[in-house]
């Protein structure tokens, strides 16, 4: 599937901005971790924030979630809801991505957390998967209805600042294997993996007179600072659209968009206790801290594009299917990944037999841990025993993933539904035909893309459980999008 | 020693490490037929780093055994057999009048030589020296002794400054270390508020010098940026260091021992401190040094070209810094300090690796062999603030990964991003205020971004900056919100405390590929510079048009970076486990500690550093010296300019047992 628009604008640019509360009225599982955790504390409210821009002939949407992914079984219904909400954004380019909030619900019918089987043997306590869906597919179509009746003739500017976020959480040891996360503090540290990008691209919104109206934040760094809390949350971004509405006035929108950040996340590995003593001097928790750096990029940049405002900027979109390899598999990976399967679904399936034969079990704190950790790993290497199967009637076997661009004046959004490493990022900007590139991740729900360096060094993201495409699909995505970059630009040149 | 003191110098059993037992004792005039027996066996090497030859030993020994005995100014201890056979001794002596102008030696037999005998009698020699004597004790020991370097350095003692040894007659002249160790007699300091003294002086050349950082010279065209150098000295009477920061390329070798003597004759209290002397890297500084020369021997002279002696600028130099640390010293008034932390996007990794793997510094990536940035980035800046007793800032030191070189290809001297950062910082905190750059571990970081270059160019222009007065805000920007949430936590009384460590890195192994590789590219240049040569021979008045000297100088320059590789691999093969000796200092403050080395360091090793070091922040310091690069283990993989052989006289092995010895130093300067 190829589609495409371009034009020299007819009318004015429309801007429409709207925003939905999709936290969940009762307990669903919250997604990030290995296993689930049910809500103990009250909820910051996670919300989905929708920006459509349309100029009389094109129209276009970027909607962000507080969601750990765009999940699979959501989002088809919600594009589908989306078109029957507002007809008129048919066959029209929308981004939807996640910002890859830890502290969120998972949306995966059977396959997340709890299996059918355990729905049927126990009286969880949750929603149920179809239901958490329904409502947050309405939500969202919500958002963007309300964007779509609320458009008004506005300008647009773009720019660039900077603010320290993302970190990069993979290190090397001297041997060359590499681990996400843990002590660098160790003889056998050599150096941290990869590469950190703290650049802050901002697209803003602005009335005719220049009244900002929102701002669409796209940063190298997932929301996960307190990523293993037992409550819902946007995490930092709660307290980053605080801030700028504080500045900005209360009717401020808000759009966070997680770039390229598959090996980044907000945790530093050294000079840990000299950033907490500037929090704790500062009166800041962490994510307080972040949100004020990332709020202060957003005010210098919003303050110098301003005089750059315009109500004529070229839009255009386009989306096309790109067709990756799967991840090559050894006999090895296949083996260890059968036995790991084989063991947690027996532990899965005891685990299940004991809490049906003894429902008192629900009352205890947290007494899903265990069976929803044995459920997601078995998950994980089911993956991989049914890729290597896959792989085995055919070496070729592949997945298609749709790529979407849309450029907004001289800049260029362009989504992929991974949690993609860093170095793909900076290979797509270095090489964009435009000034700036907005790489958007995680729309979509398709699990780590490892580069070449991380996946020789193994760990956790870099493992054939974590990647069902690796870096060879890695460097058809990078070409593909670079020839939809290319193509955006080549139609409006 | 006059015989009613031997009661501090008892006679003590010890056991050597092959289970030997031998006794410490005092040396007796009776000893002497057996002391020419010790001596007879010394070996000439350790002659050389002792006293003198074996010949000159045993002549003079008749003389030198009873006045060893009965000096009372002098504890001299020998290693005896139980058979009666002297295996070693050691001794200091002392000036009558004032206890000063101690003098030391050690000498061991060849035999007894690996078993613990030197360490042993040296820690009795201490012990005695603790309570009885001079309150320092003073020796020297010569560059190459590197096991007695280790010895002394675990022993207390400390270098105080580099000389030469006039060459005797069986050792030509030699490089050597005057080192000191506080003895216990020295009456304890008691530790006061805080006094912090802070100067800074001009040392822009005041006639032309070639300004490095290229491989060609350049001549200032334009008029100067003004070089600084400051200085800050901390004194809490208990202890004292000193930091200097010039706006330099490096600390160049032919300064750094002149100025450390004169520093030490200027400001004696500075001796028992640590001075972390570093430069900013600014590549339109001026150059000092045979090493750095950019054109050939006796060409300035021939041609009577107006370009200041190298050696002369550096004279400059010192004398200017010398006058600041004095100023320092004696500015010191009561005051406070505080340190924190922020962040600045300014130094960015400076090399990328293609899709074979191979790196490269700088050039475009916008191409499909990229495959990724090699390293990371560091965006830390570390801050020491300094006040007046009010509170009020006096001054900075700001500490960040990125050499100052946005212009680095100017033809004027400039201090380049840190003169619109002390400028913004003036305009913040006042005219007055100090700001001292410290440039921490940057050999593979330039202010200079890969991507997104369009973009920050935009951004810059939008905001009527250049790149420079980009850089410079945001980093003051650091500065300004690091000092408005440190500045309650201000302390008149931090722990101030010093250390070194000097150690022996090995050199980078150098195969014939890379020797023969060098002789290629030293031969070719040799070429260019004899043409060069005859060029300006033929035509004198070429030296009067512009930039007459790019070719030669780049000529002159490139041969001696391959020459090294050639004379690099010629001391390997003579010395499969050649060195070189390199000085690491480390200050503590508080809760920071500040740990210099002389190389442009890759950002590895500080994360390495940083991250096992005890200390709540870590300032590295890099080239606080004359080193080049010190490339990382992984960066070598990838080879490219700054790391490769050319560039690399240390390799990553040496680079990890500089992490480790920088490491031990912390955890001593932490633990004290």
């Amino acid at each position: 599937m190829s589609t495409a628009a371009s034009q020299s604008p007819s009318s004015p640019l429309l801007i429409g901005w709207g925003t939905a509360d999709i936290t969940p009225p009762e307990p669903v599982l919250i997604f990030g971790q290995f296993h689930g955790r049910l809500p103990e504390e009250p909820a910051e409210p996670l919300s989905a924030t929708a920006l459509i821009l349309d100029n009389g002939t094109i129209r276009t949407a970027l909607i962000s979630c507080d969601l750990e992914s765009i999940f699979t079984p959501f989002e088809p219904p919600l594009r589908q809801s989306i078109v029957n909400a507002v007809p008129e954004l048919a066959n029209c380019t929308i981004i939807i991505n996640a910002t890859h909030t830890h502290t969120a619900p998972e949306i995966i019918d059977y396959n997340g957390y709890f299996t059918a089987t355990a729905h049927e043997k126990i009286d969880l306590p949750v929603m149920k998967p179809q239901a958490v869906c329904d409502f947050i597919v309405k939500q969202v179509t919500a958002a963007v209805t309300a964007a779509w009746q609320n458009r008004q003739p506005g300008k647009v500017a773009w720019g660039l600042d900077f603010a320290v976020v993302g970190r990069n959480r993979r290190w090397t040891d001297t041997k060359g294997n590499s681990t996400m996360y843990g002590n660098i503090a160790i003889p056998e540290f050599s150096h941290i993996e990869g590469f950190e990008d703290h650049s802050v691209n901002t697209l803003a919104t602005y009335t005719p007179d220049l009244s900002l109206t929102g701002v669409v934040i796209n940063l190298a760094c997932p929301s996960q600072v307190r990523e293993n809390d037992y409550r819902y949350s946007p995490d930092f971004w709660l307290e980053t659209r605080q801030l700028l509405q504080q500045q900005f006035g209360q009717s401020l929108f808000v759009l966070g968009q997680c770039s390229a950040a598959g090996d980044q996340s907000p945790r530093p590995f050294y000079d840990k206790d000299a950033i907490a003593r500037m929090e704790r001097l500062r009166g800041q928790s962490q994510r307080l801290a972040i949100a004020t750096r990332l709020a202060r990029a957003v005010a210098d940049t919003v303050a110098t594009i301003t005089p750059e405002a315009t109500d004529n900027p070229i839009l255009a979109a386009i989306e096309k299917v790109a067709t990756l390899p799967l991840n090559n598999l050894s006999e090895a990976d296949a083996a260890h990944s059968a036995a790991e399967l084989a063991a947690f679904e027996a532990e899965r399936d005891a685990e299940i037999e004991r809490l049906a034969a003894n429902p008192a079990l629900l009352s205890e704190p947290r007494w899903y841990i265990k069976l929803t950790t044995a459920t997601q790993r078995a998950n994980w290497h089911r993956g991989v025993v049914n890729r290597y199967r896959e792989l085995q009637q055919n070496p070729n076997a592949s997945r298609n993933f749709t790529l979407r661009s849309i450029r907004v004046g001289d800049i260029a959004f362009l989504s992929n539904p991974f949690e993609l490493y860093l170095d793909y990022a900076i290979r797509i900007k270095a090489r964009s035909p435009f000034l700036q590139t907005f790489i958007i991740q995680l729309a979509g729900s398709e699990g780590y893309l490892s580069t070449h360096r991380s996946t020789r060094a193994g760990g956790y993201g870099s493992i054939p459980p974590s990647t069902p495409i690796g870096p060879e699909g890695g460097d058809v995505f990078t070409a593909q999008a670079l020839n939809l970059l290319a193509e955006l630009n080549s139609r409006n040149s | 020693m006059i015989p009613e003191d031997r009661k501090f110098a008892s006679p003590r059993r010890v056991t050597l490490r092959d289970g030997r037992e031998v006794t410490i004792r005092l040396i007796e005039t009776n000893d002497l037929p057996e002391m020419i027996a010790f001596y007879k066996d010394v070996t000439v090497i350790d002659g050389v780093y002792y006293r003198g030859s074996p010949e000159t030993l045993v002549a003079g020994a008749p003389k030198w055994v009873p006045a060893a005995a009965d000096n009372p100014y002098m504890v001299c201890l020998i290693i005896a057999a139980d058979d009666g056979s002297i295996h070693g001794e050691a001794w200091y002596q002392w000036r009558e009048s004032d206890k000063s102008n101690s003098l030391f030696g050690i000498c061991i037999r060849p035999t007894m030589q690996g078993q613990g005998a030197g360490r042993l009698i040296m820690s009795r020699l201490m012990e005695i020296g603790d309570t009885y004597g001079p309150p320092r004790m003073n020796l020297t020991v010569q560059l190459p002794n590197t096991r007695a370097w280790k010895l002394y350095t675990s022993l207390g003692f400390r270098p105080i400054h580099e000389q030469m040894r006039p060459a005797r007659a069986d050792a030509p002249e030699m490089p050597e270390f005057y080192m000191e160790r506080v003895m216990g007699t020295a009456p304890k300091r008691e530790r006061k508020p805080l006094q912090v003294g802070w100067a800074t002086t001009d040392i822009t050349p005041q006639r032309p010098v070639f300004i490095p950082g290229q491989f060609h010279g350049r001549l200032p065209e334009y008029p100067a940026e003004p070089l600084t150098a400051t200085a800050l000295v901390l004194d809490n009477n208990e202890a004292c260091s000193a930091f200097i920061s010039c706006d330099l390329v490096s600390i160049f070798a032919p300064m750094e021992p002149k100025l450390r003597a004169k520093i030490a004759a200027a400001v004696p209290e500075l001796k028992d401190g640590a001075i972390i002397i570093n430069a900013t890297h600014t590549h339109t500084g001026a150059v000092m040094g045979e090493r750095r020369s950019f054109l050939p021997p006796g060409f300035r002279e021939k041609y009577n070209l107006d370009i200041m002696d190298s050696d002369v600028y550096c004279d400059f130099v010192v004398e200017q810094v010398v006058s600041i640390i004095t100023a320092a010293w004696q500015n010191r008034q009561p005051g406070k300090v505080a340190w924190g932390l922020d962040f600045a996007v300014v130094g960015r990794n400076r090399r990328w690796v293609s899709t074979a793997g191979k790196s490269t510094m700088y050039g475009n990536i916008g191409i499909p062999e990229f495959s990724h940035i090699e390293g990371f980035e560091d965006h830390s800046v570390n801050l020491l603030a300094t006040y007046d007793t009010s509170d009020k800032l006096t001054g900075v030191v700001v500490n960040v990964p990125c050499p100052s070189q946005v212009n680095e290809h100017e033809y004027r001297y400039s201090p380049d991003y840190w003169h619109d950062t002390r400028q913004l910082l003036r305009q913040e905190f006042g005219e007055n205020l100090f700001v001292m750059p410290q440039c921490s571990a940057a050999g593979d970081q330039a202010p200079r971004p890969f991507y997104d270059k369009d973009a920050l160019a935009r951004m810059e222009r939008l905001r009527n900056q250049n790149q420079r007065l980009a850089l410079a805000s945001r980093l003051t920007r650091a500065v300004v919100d690091a000092v408005a949430t440190i500045t309650s936590e201000a302390t008149a009384d931090p722990v101030i405390s010093s250390g070194l460590k000097v150690t022996p890195l090995p050199l980078n192994k150098l195969t014939v590929a890379d020797v023969e590789d060098a002789k290629k590219e030293a031969d070719a240049l040799a070429a260019v510079q004899d043409a060069e040569l005859k060029k300006f021979e033929q035509n004198p008045e070429l030296v009067k048009e512009p930039r007459w000297y790019t070719d030669i100088s780049r000529a002159t320059r490139r041969w001696h970076w391959f020459n090294g590789v050639i004379e690099r691999y010629e001391e390997q093969q003579k010395n499969p486990n050649a060195a070189r000796v390199v000085t690491i200092h480390a200050i503590r403050v508080g809760d920071v500690a500040f740990v210099s080395n002389p190389f442009e360091l890759y950002l590895d090793y500080a994360i390495r550093i940083k991250a096992r070091s005890p200390f709540l922040q870590t300032f590295v310091v890099q080239l606080a010296g004359d080193g080049t690069y010190l490339p990382s283990h992984r960066s070598t993989l990838g080879g490219g300019y700054g790391s490769y052989a050319p560039s690399n006289p240390i390799g990553p092995e040496g680079g990890q047992q500089l992490v480790e010895e920088t490491l031990t130093l912390l955890e001593s300067l932490y633990n004290k």
